[in-house]
């Protein structure tokens, strides 16, 4: 590791801001690193950031540590895929193809409720921020949330913030930057 | 995507394994086509040299996308065999119906919304949600470790995947998606059928909840 000197610019998290590169960003970057993905930014402004910031190298030594475990399929599979192709083909030529209706679905438009969610959840980012202004406590998530959901009940984060959730896939992008922004600190 | 001739576009794949030069499976013609493919060719141009009736077309489609979609299959069935058959399932359906690819999306994301739809078919079938694990799954081989290496590794790549295990659906498939396969967060967001900032909380969550676990067992 490569820490360098230490006046320079500190970002959150202590990450140094002379790479250009916040951890945020370099963060979402690290799981791309090793494929030819279209990155967010320049790949050696991302590799410096990560020989500068001793948080993010950590993240970057985890998730290669992870990708060691990846499964893989069993050797031959491709030939036995051809080879079902092939059975497939050479069968009787009355046979019906297969054309199953399978489209990539799109997300459904938001519907009135949906866009009025959305416009009550701008409105309680907008309340929050403003009573930031005005010296008060913001809200919690938790409560942010609650307001949103139309006064239902919110479990604990802990069991909220999890795929699968109810509420994770319903959040407007705002309410989900805020959540990215706690589960950072 | 280069659009085959109306009359090829459901005919191309049954042409490539009609043509025994085609297809035989093994022939130095096909893999030679295929080295050439691997360096040049884009998903969607192979698309449509497969709707042509290009065979080494079709297999470097498969050999590219196997592993993404086992993977994918995977950790939502959560059996090994069950996914690497459902895998199979997807694959042969996709390349049948490959005219009905528009290229709307991109060949990988319409491949893996077709193994969603299968692995709900199967769970559906074996009226069970996932319940064994991915212990089965073999790791990728190191052909250089030595033994004792090898032994370790074993033992950290069980930790990791029981670690994984313990992920919520989303979130297991969101982390393994980023980091097996380097998805953007927003075929990730298709794939799980999510947002794309649903994709990335989860993703990050996924991570953070990973790290406190491992590094509890370690402490």
């Amino acid at each position: 590791m490569n820490r360098k000197d230490e006046g320079q610019m500190k970002g959150p998290n202590g990450a140094p801001e002379s790479t250009g590169v916040d951890c945020a960003t370099a963060r979402d970057a690290v799981p791309l690193l090793d494929f030819p993905s279209d990155l967010e930014l320049p790949r050696p402004a991302l590799l410096a950031h990560f020989d500068e910031c001793e948080p993010c190298a950590e993240e970057l030594l985890f998730v290669r540590s992870l990708r060691a475990g990846a499964p893989v399929l069993r050797p031959g599979f491709a030939d036995g895929v051809l080879r079902r192709l092939e059975q497939e083909a050479s069968g009787p030529a009355s046979a019906p193809s297969v054309q199953p209706k399978l489209v990539v679905e799109r997300r459904p438009k938001l519907s009135r409720a949906g866009w009025g969610l959305s416009a009550a959840a701008l409105l309680i980012l907008a309340l929050g921020i403003g009573s930031l202004w005005q010296g008060s406590a913001p809200p919690s998530v938790e409560s942010l949330v609650a307001s949103l959901l139309d006064g239902a009940e919110v479990e604990p984060r802990e069991q909220w913030l999890v795929a699968g959730a109810p509420h994770l896939d319903a959040l407007p992008d705002e309410l989900l930057y805020t959540l990215l922004q706690d589960i950072d600190s | 995507m280069p659009e085959p001739p109306a009359s090829d576009a459901g005919q191309g794949i049954k042409r490539a394994f009609n043509d025994p030069g085609r297809l035989a499976i093994n022939s130095p013609e096909r893999h030679r086509t295929m080295e050439f493919g691997q360096t040049a060719h884009s998903d969607e141009v192979l698309v449509g040299q497969a709707l042509n009736g290009d065979g080494a077309a079709v297999e470097l489609l498969v050999r590219r996308h196997e592993g993404v979609v086992f993977r994918f299959l995977l950790g939502i069935l959560g059996d090994p065999d069950q996914a690497a058959d459902c895998a199979q399932d997807t694959f042969v359906r996709a390349l049948s119906s490959l005219a009905s690819f528009r290229g709307d999306s991109a060949f990988r994301t319409w491949l893996l919304a077709i193994a969603r739809n299968e692995a709900r078919g199967a769970l559906r079938k074996s009226g069970r949600r996932r319940e064994s694990s991915m212990d089965d799954a073999p790791p990728i081989e190191d052909p250089t470790a030595d033994p004792e290496r090898s032994a370790i590794r074993a033992t950290e790549v069980a930790r990791v995947r029981k670690a994984m295990e313990r992920l919520p659906e989303k979130q297991r498939l969101s982390v393994a998606l980023r980091i097996f396969d380097g998805l953007s967060f927003r075929e990730v967001a298709e794939a799980t059928d999510s947002t794309e900032g649903a994709a990335r909380v989860n993703y990050h969550h996924g991570i953070r909840r990973l790290r406190e676990w491992l590094n509890e067992q370690e402490g």
